[in-house]
């Protein structure tokens, strides 16, 4: 089931918890509309987010269990999700909400595991 | 060497790298004064497909650290010149141009072309053309302006800069460089310091493998009718080794002038 009419970056994420929060607020800083869902047990990081990729419209979805995080792309085979992380804090977790809605937009990601140079 | 046809050629010095191997070989101090060197083998008229390959020919050296140039008349005589500024030069241009603190990097966006990853199976390169992969980039890559090395992703290029900036960044301190260093040299050496009475310029030195830096002399020597190319010394070597290869045959005939 596509998850809404309109364009958005999916979301799974084990929500009410901080590090969720921070994520979707990383998405409203950068524009991205993104529709939440709850999961609370997800068994497969990467095969939920390239779920969740294929359900949205914008073709991105984040998975995130405790601190394992996992973004999607929809072009991508499931088994090689786009970016696998660990989310250390809710800085991180902002920034990795906010790589999730940079995807859709064409620019380059912040999160600190890929340290780059541009910002 | 005997095999090849040598044409004679004098290039002034300053092309250093040429001249270590030759120390070692001749197990003794190459004195630097050495003028008259040879070019071996160099086969213009393979390089350029024309006849008479002496007459009229300027070898155009384009280096590191300088631009040489020698004209070689119809009777043998041969004129020089030496002008300061080559492929080192290009590197400071990019780096100081950009503010980079890296110099490893501004001699990557020299020596590479540019391209901006689209998405993780299509980059964009700067002639606006896409090229796929089959297997997806990384998503350190992922939007970000990087150097190609033989068509794949070789380094994320510093700064916030567009693939349209870099490049015209490092065309302009090509151009600044070696278009004005070239036609500066030709016009010295010559008859009459005139460019249109040349025919034949073949280009020699690392410089001239780069990947446009013998296209945009090629451009700029359009005004003047004459035709570039590369050489190919020893018809094996390319335009590299041009100074150490006519420095060895130049010993090899004459040792006494070493």
């Amino acid at each position: 089931m596509p998850f809404d009419d309109c364009p958005a970056v999916g979301l799974l994420l084990n929500t009410a918890t901080a590090e969720a929060e921070a994520v979707a607020a990383g998405l409203e800083e950068e524009g991205i509309p993104f529709v939440l869902e709850r999961a609370d047990e997800v068994s497969d990081l990467a095969s939920a987010a390239h779920d969740a990729a294929v359900r949205s419209r914008l073709g991105v979805g984040l998975a995130m269990q405790g601190p394992h995080a996992c973004l999607h792309l929809k072009t991508l085979p499931p088994e090689r999700p786009f970016l696998r992380c660990t989310v250390a804090d809710v800085e991180e977790a902002r920034l990795l909400g906010g790589d999730a809605a940079r995807v859709v937009k064409g620019l380059p990601l912040r999160f600190p595991s890929l340290g780059g140079h541009n910002k | 060497m005997g095999v090849f046809t040598p044409v004679e050629a004098l290039l002034a010095l300053g092309t250093l790298p040429g001249l270590e191997p030759l120390d070692r070989l001749v197990g003794g101090p190459v004195v630097a004064a050495l003028l008259q060197v040879r070019v071996a083998g160099f086969g213009p008229e393979r390089a350029l497909g024309v006849g008479d390959p002496v007459a009229l020919a300027v070898l155009l050296d384009l280096g590191g650290g300088s631009t040489d140039a020698a004209y070689v008349n119809a009777s043998g005589e041969v004129h020089t010149v030496h002008v300061a500024g080559a492929g080192e030069l290009v590197t400071h241009l990019i780096q100081s141009e950009l503010g980079l603190d890296d110099q490893e990097a501004a001699e990557n966006l020299k020596r590479y072309p540019l391209a901006k990853v689209e998405s993780p199976f299509q980059i964009r390169l700067e002639d606006g053309s896409v090229r796929f992969f089959p297997e997806p980039l990384p998503a350190e890559l992922f939007a970000r302006v990087v150097t190609l090395d033989g068509g794949c992703p070789s380094a994320v290029a510093p700064g916030p800069h567009s693939v349209e900036h870099l490049r015209q960044v490092r065309r302009e301190a090509k151009r600044k460089v070696f278009v004005v260093n070239a036609l500066r040299a030709l016009e010295q050496v010559a008859p009459g310091n005139n460019l249109r009475l040349l025919e034949f310029v073949v280009l020699l030195g690392g410089s001239a493998l780069d990947f446009e830096i013998p296209e945009m002399i090629s451009a700029a020597s359009a005004e003047y009718g004459f035709v570039c190319g590369a050489g190919n010394i020893r018809n094996l070597e390319g335009p590299r080794n041009a100074v150490a290869t006519g420095l060895v045959m130049a010993f090899g005939e004459a040792p006494h002038a070493i």
